[in-house]
């Protein structure tokens, strides 16, 4: 892990994607900071860091795009997928390499609230907790850029799928407070994610036995529960979907608390993400 | 060491190795040989533990390459197709993280990296990116990666394609200095070159082992060596007439007017027939502008092989 680690980590600075993550990340996080706290001369960073969140989905396509694709185009997965290393190894490598050029540029920010604390008061734990949180939203975003980077096969639709998988994470949110409450709307779409559940695990195996005893399966339990307890799909998309609603749990760092359940969520979600990433690597390779 | 069991791969409907087994001794250099697209890279890749096979078994030093991936990816060095190289790396810097993904201890990686950089050749060359080598660098810098971490066994992918007569000449060397210490299987499609490194071939056609042998007894079988292709002026007929005069010539072609005034003649006989050609050419006062030996070309080689199929799968069988 080690190995892929140094060697991705060095390989942001000696291309020149580390460096184009840094300028846009510094750019678009002073604007912010210049207009919501220098002009306005507010002293609430957190209100400015919970502003700019959407800016992951900007630049950490940049980040993590070139990962595994890079490696495949440049036929050097020979070298990777060959040696005596993992894909745990090789996947965390590369997140970790991510994660500090992420870190590194985050902490360059902290001379925002620095500057502020010359000129009035600063609420220093506060802030910590933003900043946590904001770190903690990042590692989340680069593990979905790592798993998209792996699963497509060259660099502009890493990029794209990165974008819009983020992007769509952020209007999770919407859609899950607009989709109704009642029971039959949320039954369909139990019914639905059934269906689509068993189309994805036939895309995977090619198998349509397993297919369509998926599907019956899974209508067979929704409809049984449609049938004995409807009171459970009473806004069942709103707490399926508040599971990666991972924005949404940003809320709680930007007042300041830092509260375990949504650490807890964040490193489960980096870990499920990554597991599910490796877990791909392997299925492709062996088929 | 290596033991292939009835490889096959099959990429959607086109089934690109068919049943393929062959074994490999421990310290054997076995040459793969081929024309491009008859599975030879597939082959390595699946030994290799890059691609898994649809059906079949290949095992290393007893290792199943499956089920015991990571121990057996510690005994081989993979030099595949295309080098495996990042050209924004120097070249010190690729063999270090090679060295490292290979669990080579910190402590003897430098000296490691030294001795085989020294043996492939490339120290002079270790401060430059990659990326600015010429293709024989790349293909050594490829080469001294598959040879780190001392594994057992080097596979190497055509490891002379593309470079310059000279290079080919010192990879050449090279690896059969390597295979005094190593198990190596290479592939090619260039005959010389494989006869020239290895102890044993195995041709592959179409997905399908076509002729199994030592070079020795492959060319003896194919006729090789014998058949002599010989140059004299003016028409065919008069060099006919003297060859009839031979007995144990058993059959003359003419293969045309190759240099202008003169007539080309491939004369197959049962034994080495050289002296008694010149001595008879002689006496009859018509010079031999040339006779050389008749060299197959891969692609006869494969028309020869693949016309006579009883004897192709009897090797085969003999084999797995």
């Amino acid at each position: 892990m080690l190995a892929v680690y140094l060697k991705d980590l060095s390989a942001y600075f000696r291309t020149f994607s580390g460096y184009v993550f840094m300028s846009v990340f510094l750019l678009i996080t002073s604007i912010f900071y210049v207009t919501g706290n220098v002009f306005s001369a507010n002293a609430d960073y957190n209100n400015t860091l919970g502003s700019i969140i959407f800016i992951f989905i900007l630049v950490v396509p940049i980040l993590t795009m070139r990962l595994m694709t890079d490696e495949v185009s440049q036929k050097t997965d020979h070298l990777l997928y060959t040696a005596p290393i993992s894909f745990t190894d090789i996947v965390l490598g590369k997140y970790f390499a991510a994660v500090t050029v992420f870190a590194i540029t985050l902490l360059l920010t902290c001379l925002y609230p620095f500057a502020i604390s010359f000129f009035g008061e600063l609420a220093v734990w506060e802030i910590v907790g933003g900043m946590i949180g904001f770190f903690l939203l990042g590692c989340v975003a680069i593990a979905i850029g790592v798993l998209i980077s792996s699963v497509t096969d060259n660099l502009i639709s890493a990029a794209i799928g990165t974008f819009g998988a983020l992007l769509a994470i952020m209007f999770i949110d919407s859609f899950r407070s607009i989709y109704p409450a009642e029971i039959n709307p949320n039954a369909v779409f139990a019914a639905v994610l059934a269906l689509g559940i068993a189309f994805w695990v036939y895309r995977m195996t090619r198998s349509h036995v397993l297919e369509i005893a998926l599907a019956v399966l899974g209508l067979g339990a929704a409809g049984l529960v449609f049938w004995l307890r409807p009171e459970l799909y009473q806004g069942f998309v709103y707490h399926l979907l508040g599971w990666f609603s991972v924005f949404f749990h940003y809320s709680n760092f930007q007042m300041g608390v830092l509260a375990l359940s949504s650490i807890v969520y964040y490193l489960s979600f980096v870990v499920l993400v990554l597991f599910l990433t490796v877990q791909i690597l392997e299925k492709r390779r062996w088929s | 060491m290596i033991e292939v069991i009835d490889v096959s791969k099959r990429y959607g409907k086109h089934l690109a190795v068919d049943r393929v087994s062959f074994k490999v001794d421990k310290g054997e250099v076995l040459g793969f040989l081929g024309p491009n697209g008859a599975g030879k890279s597939t082959v390595m890749n699946i030994i290799a533990g890059y691609i898994p096979m649809t059906a079949g078994k290949v095992t290393v030093d007893g290792l199943d390459v499956v089920a015991d991936g990571h121990e057996v990816r510690r005994k081989i060095g993979y030099l595949p197709e295309v080098p495996p190289l990042y050209g924004d790396m120097t070249v010190a810097e690729y063999c270090t993280f090679v060295s490292r993904i290979k669990h080579v201890s910190s402590s003897k990686r430098k000296q490691h990296i030294g001795e085989i950089m020294e043996l492939v050749q490339i120290t002079d060359v270790r401060r430059r990116l990659i990326r600015n080598l010429s293709k024989g660098y790349r293909q050594r810098v490829g080469l001294a990666a598959a040879m780190i971490g001392h594994p057992e066994v080097l596979i190497l992918d055509e490891p002379t394609v593309g470079l310059d007569p000279k290079q080919i000449i010192e990879i050449r060397n090279l690896i059969k200095e390597l295979g005094k210490t190593h198990t190596v299987i290479l592939s090619s499609h260039i005959l010389p070159e494989v006869s020239a490194i290895c102890e044993r071939i195995v041709i592959i056609n179409h997905g399908r082992i076509v002729a199994s042998d030592t070079p020795e007894n492959l060319s003896a079988r194919l006729g090789g060596g014998k058949d002599l292709v010989i140059r004299v002026p003016g028409q065919a007929e008069p060099a006919l007439a003297i060859l009839d005069g031979i007995a144990e010539i058993k059959e003359v072609e003419v293969m045309g007017e190759r240099e202008p005034g003169t007539v080309d003649l491939l004369v197959k006989s049962e034994r080495d027939t050289r002296s008694d050609i010149f001595f008879a050419f002689s006496k009859a006062e018509l010079p031999l502008l040339t006779m050389k030996p008749y060299d197959l070309t891969l692609e006869e080689i494969f028309l020869q092989v693949t016309q006579e199929p009883q004897e192709g799968s009897s090797d085969v069988s003999s084999i797995s």
